[in-house]
């Protein structure tokens, strides 16, 4: 990354006149940095969300395949483009983007339970109806994305919190087992990062964060335990889950930190 | 059809009104004098390359000077696309204030 060199050249013309101490200097040039790399934070928020979501997703579904993370990562393209346009894109670019970008995932989510979980072998009726009913989902979601896309910071990031909300529904959806624990943990995750990315506070977007994916990390483990009935359950589970659960929490409280700063600022620009 | 935010309105109109002589250094302070309030150069910066991106605005280099470390100026100019917004940004805040009762209305 460098800075321009206009800029350099303005705060030193500024400096040089005597009105402002070398604190001001370094702040400036702090916030020019951070001006610089913000897209970035939004991207990097977006994708940490998402992927933190992944990595939980693969702890508790404990089947950890590449294909998984294909339409993750498609849906975080997607949603970066978005934030990036901001109200510079129509309301029909934004909708065909999303829309296309769920498609698009929603048929690799088909072909890799195709080839992990043995759909193919279902009978035929059963095939469509998983097909269409994730194509639906995919609409139905990125029709609410784009209606809320509209203008004005937080409609973006209620979109981000819609696209996880999305991208965990159809992967619900594909999954049959641990249906209520995963839905209640995506949504709780939607909820909590459109509502951290709101706030302020530095310390309170990070112990908030950090308290929703926790929360969201344990839930199918409390629940899974409670239904547990063979004995060495508990330990394997730990064993598989825990440490996974808990970097998840932890990249994903960061980014979703990282966004809200970016929030405050747009906001006070 | 691309529109303007309250800050990039506020930074087109500095640049209007300073005229030739608008670079980062002119354009803060006149931004700080009109909004009274402290502003950053990123944030001018920001806003300026947003600008030039919607084609609202142009640049061009001037010469390097002591005072500023051998680095040059540059200078920056209101295109037709970018007063066209201004205008559209004037008349719907206009339509938007009729909307306000006057003293006297019920």
């Amino acid at each position: 990354m460098r800075l321009p060199e206009e800029f350099l050249g303005d705060l030193d013309e500024e400096f040089a006149k005597g009105t402002h101490s070398r604190l001001w200097y370094w702040k400036e040039m702090i916030l020019m940095v951070n001006h610089l790399i913000s897209r970035w934070i939004v991207f990097a928020g977006g994708a940490g969300v998402i992927a933190g979501t992944a990595m939980a997703t693969l702890s508790w579904a404990h089947q950890p395949t590449i294909f998984v993370l294909l339409p993750y990562g498609l849906i975080v393209v997607a949603t970066a483009v978005l934030l990036r346009a901001r109200s510079d894109f129509p309301f029909l670019a934004r909708f065909t983007i999303l829309l296309t970008a769920f498609m698009v995932a929603s048929l690799t989510q088909y072909f890799e339970l195709g080839f992990h979980l043995n759909v193919v072998r279902q009978p035929v009726w059963l095939q469509a109806a998983l097909f269409g009913g994730t194509l639906g989902i995919g609409c139905v979601i990125s029709v609410c994305a784009a209606l809320v896309s509209g203008r004005g910071l937080n409609r973006y990031l209620s979109s981000i919190a819609l696209g996880v909300l999305g991208g965990g529904a159809m992967f619900i959806s594909m999954k049959w087992t641990n249906f209520i624990p995963m839905a209640l943990a995506f949504a709780l995750l939607a909820v909590a990062s459109a509502f951290v990315l709101r706030q302020t506070r530095a310390l309170a977007r990070v112990a908030l964060s950090l308290l929703a994916w926790t929360v969201a990390g344990s839930l199918p483990l409390l629940i899974y335990l409670a239904f547990a009935r063979r004995p060495g359950d508990f330990a394997r589970f730990w064993d598989a889950f825990w440490l996974r659960a808990l970097v998840s929490t932890v990249i994903g409280s960061l980014f979703v930190a990282a966004a809200g700063k970016r929030t405050r600022s747009r906001i006070s620009n | 059809m691309k529109t303007l935010g309250e800050f990039e309105r506020a930074v087109l109109l500095a640049i209007l009104h300073i005229g030739d002589e608008s670079y980062g250094v002119n354009i803060r302070l006149q931004l700080e004098k009109a909004l009274k309030r402290k502003i950053s150069f990123g944030a001018v910066y920001t806003t300026l390359d947003r600008l030039l991106e919607k084609g609202f605005l142009s640049s061009y280099s001037g010469d390097p000077t002591p005072e500023r470390g051998g680095r040059a100026k540059k200078f920056f100019k209101v295109e037709a696309a970018g007063r066209k917004a201004l205008e559209r940004a004037r008349r719907t805040h206009d339509a938007i204030w009729r909307l306000a009762p006057t003293r006297g209305t019920p």
